[in-house]
């Protein structure tokens, strides 16, 4: 729902809920003179208090409901988690069960990138309201989108025990781990979402994305050798290099009247983009060899740079990345001799980051000498690019304001479904204070 | 006796959320008689795919808790009346919600299955287990309703 107002000279856009994000947002725009004057993206979906609720919790149960605050990515939260506590209590994990978390997040990949790029993005290309809608002109290509997720969601139910809220993860591994027979299952399916996702970057590549260039901080998880996931260090374009754990070092949180959820910020106060083009577009040289193939052959890697609206291309590739990572997996796959390793509790300050398919989820905990936990501080994706999301529509704005009213609203909301964003992970913080004047 | 029709019952919701468990709870509470004609399938929330893997044939019924209805109320529409039903385009589709769902399965069938949407009207969606009153005191109304379509819909 969308309604205008021009007055003496000030125009406003105010888009009250908007279409096809997860959760509850609205997008405000002051524009007085073709200049504008405040680009806000409101989130007033109710926050939920997960910080809270993890308070006086043993890691394990920490693991099971940090899974309830995203019903698209709680495997990138369970993780986050696990990790966390891993490292602070030194936990060695098992090779095998490494590699089985990691198809575990490939599967949640390819889940999500297969829902936003068709269900949600592709709508905005090819000029429709809905994946319903699209549906009806496009059968075949929703059909490939549910083949891909249906993949995504068999991975995470053979591993994860179901393919929401997933219940097998623990601190140290699994609570159970899939015979090698039910692994190798995967295989065709894999190698079908594999060719799948090929051709999504093919189609993608024919899109008409809107002219908007600007040069945006990147932030992503690099490691020495692989496409950064769940291990290596924070990175961005502009050389902040900090630990997994060190997420404080080179950011913070802070609080923006009218919205729920928190903004992140560099320490020196700069917003930064997260999430797939600017993993790509970091650590293009370390995307699986088939997703490099793709990604030069597309040429789109410029545009994946440079421009929001071609995040879908960017998901695409991450799309090959994931499906073919996984069938690698999979195919290598040895069930582990134990599916996690014990540990011992500890007290003390821990923190682990890794890449949701929105871009870096960050958890820290405080935990007592009972091993449970005293303060925690969960940083999700779309708080982070929040700053980012608002920057672009400020700039992107006055390239609309001469386009049909509603013309320029599909514009808008579709540079902000460009980054994916998921409210409802970003109202989970503790506290909402406002000072006012 | 044998029913005329196979039936799916795609039973929606959360235990964990409140009201969102009543079609859980309902599924719980059937009869064994009446669980006889029908395939209980518990798909927490309902995806395009629940829906396309129907067989041909066989008959459909989403059971879920509702908005947009007085709480406790319990409402049963063909899944026909559902699609016709979506209104502006939704807040969120990382999961649609159940009216768009069956309209996308409708065209990615060519038709809907045959079949209803059986729902009550939710109050609390809160985390936890406890019920609304409104729910708490027609839960047996709701069970008594889904248990009567199954019956009429394997009936043929």
């Amino acid at each position: 729902m969308a309604k205008a107002e021009v007055a003496t000279g000030e125009h406003n856009f105010e888009v009250v809920g908007i279409a096809r994000v997860e959760g509850e947002g609205t997008l405000r725009l002051r524009i007085t003179a073709g200049e504008v004057r405040e680009a806000r993206l409101s989130i007033f979906e109710a926050p939920r208090y997960f910080e809270k609720l993890v308070v006086g919790r043993t890691p394990n149960e920490v693991v099971d409901i940090v899974a309830r605050i995203c019903g698209i990515c709680p495997v990138a939260y369970q993780m986050g988690a696990s990790m966390a506590f891993e490292h602070l209590f030194e936990v060695e994990i098992d090779p095998q069960v490494r590699a089985l978390r990691k198809l575990f997040y490939w599967g949640e990949w390819i889940e999500s990138h297969a829902l936003h790029v068709y269900m949600l993005h592709a709508p905005d290309f090819l000029g429709y309201e809905s994946a319903i809608a699209m549906a009806r002109d496009h059968k075949p290509v929703v059909e490939q989108a549910l083949r891909l997720k249906r993949t995504g969601n068999e991975i995470m139910k053979l591993i994860g025990g179901r393919a929401i809220h997933p219940v097998s993860m623990r601190v140290g591994g699994f609570s159970k781990t899939p015979p090698r027979a039910q692994v190798e299952a995967l295989h065709e399916p894999l190698t079908e979402a594999l060719a799948l996702s090929q051709a999504t970057l093919k189609l993608v590549a024919t899109f008409k994305a809107p002219e908007f260039e600007r040069d945006p901080l990147y932030v992503a998880i690099k490691h020495p050798i692989e496409y950064g996931l769940n291990e290596g260090r924070i990175v961005s374009s502009d050389g902040i290099d900090v630990p997994l754990w060190g997420w404080r070092e080179a950011f913070h949180e802070e609080q923006h009247e009218g919205t729920n959820a928190l903004h992140a910020r560099t320490t020196d106060g700069r917003t930064y983009m997260l999430g797939p083009s600017a993993r790509v577009t970091l650590n293009s040289d370390q995307l699986h060899p088939l997703a490099q193939a793709a990604l030069q052959a597309s040429g789109l890697a410029p545009q994946i740079a440079r421009n929001p609206y071609w995040a879908i291309a960017a998901r695409s590739v991450e799309l090959i990345h994931a499906s073919a990572s996984a069938l690698d997996i999979v195919d290598s796959y040895q069930e582990p001799a134990r599916p996690f390793t014990p540990w011992t509790p500890r007290g003390g300050e821990t923190g682990w980051g890794t890449e949701a398919p929105r871009g870096i989820c960050w958890h820290h905990y405080d935990v007592d000498e009972n091993g449970r936990v005293a303060a925690a501080q969960i940083i999700a994706p779309t708080g982070q690019n929040q700053g980012m999301i608002e920057r672009d529509l400020a700039e992107f704005a006055p390239q609309v304001l001469s386009l049909p009213h509603a013309e320029a609203t599909v514009r808008l909301e579709q540079l902000i479904r460009s980054y994916d964003p998921c409210i409802s992970c970003a109202t989970h913080f503790l506290n909402l204070e406002i000072d006012r004047d | 006796m044998a029913p005329a029709r196979s039936v799916r019952v795609l039973i929606c919701g959360e235990r964990l959320r409140g009201d969102d468990g009543a079609a859980i709870l309902a599924a719980e509470a059937l009869d064994g008689a009446t669980r006889a004609l029908a395939e209980i399938v518990h798909v927490g929330q309902l995806a395009v795919e629940s829906l396309l893997d129907v067989p041909e044939g066989t008959a459909v019924i989403v059971a879920d808790a509702a908005v947009g209805v007085a709480p406790g109320t319990v409402v049963t529409l063909p899944l026909e009346d559902v699609v016709r039903r979506i209104g502006a385009a939704p807040a969120s589709s990382h999961a649609l919600p159940p009216d768009q769902v069956i309209a996308l399965a409708g065209e990615l069938r060519g038709g809907l299955p045959h079949g209803s949407f059986v729902g009550i009207g939710a109050e609390r969606l809160e985390f936890g287990e406890e019920l609304s009153a409104a729910v708490e005191s027609s839960l047996a109304g709701f069970t008594a309703t889904l248990a009567d379509e199954i019956r009429r819909l394997a009936a043929g």
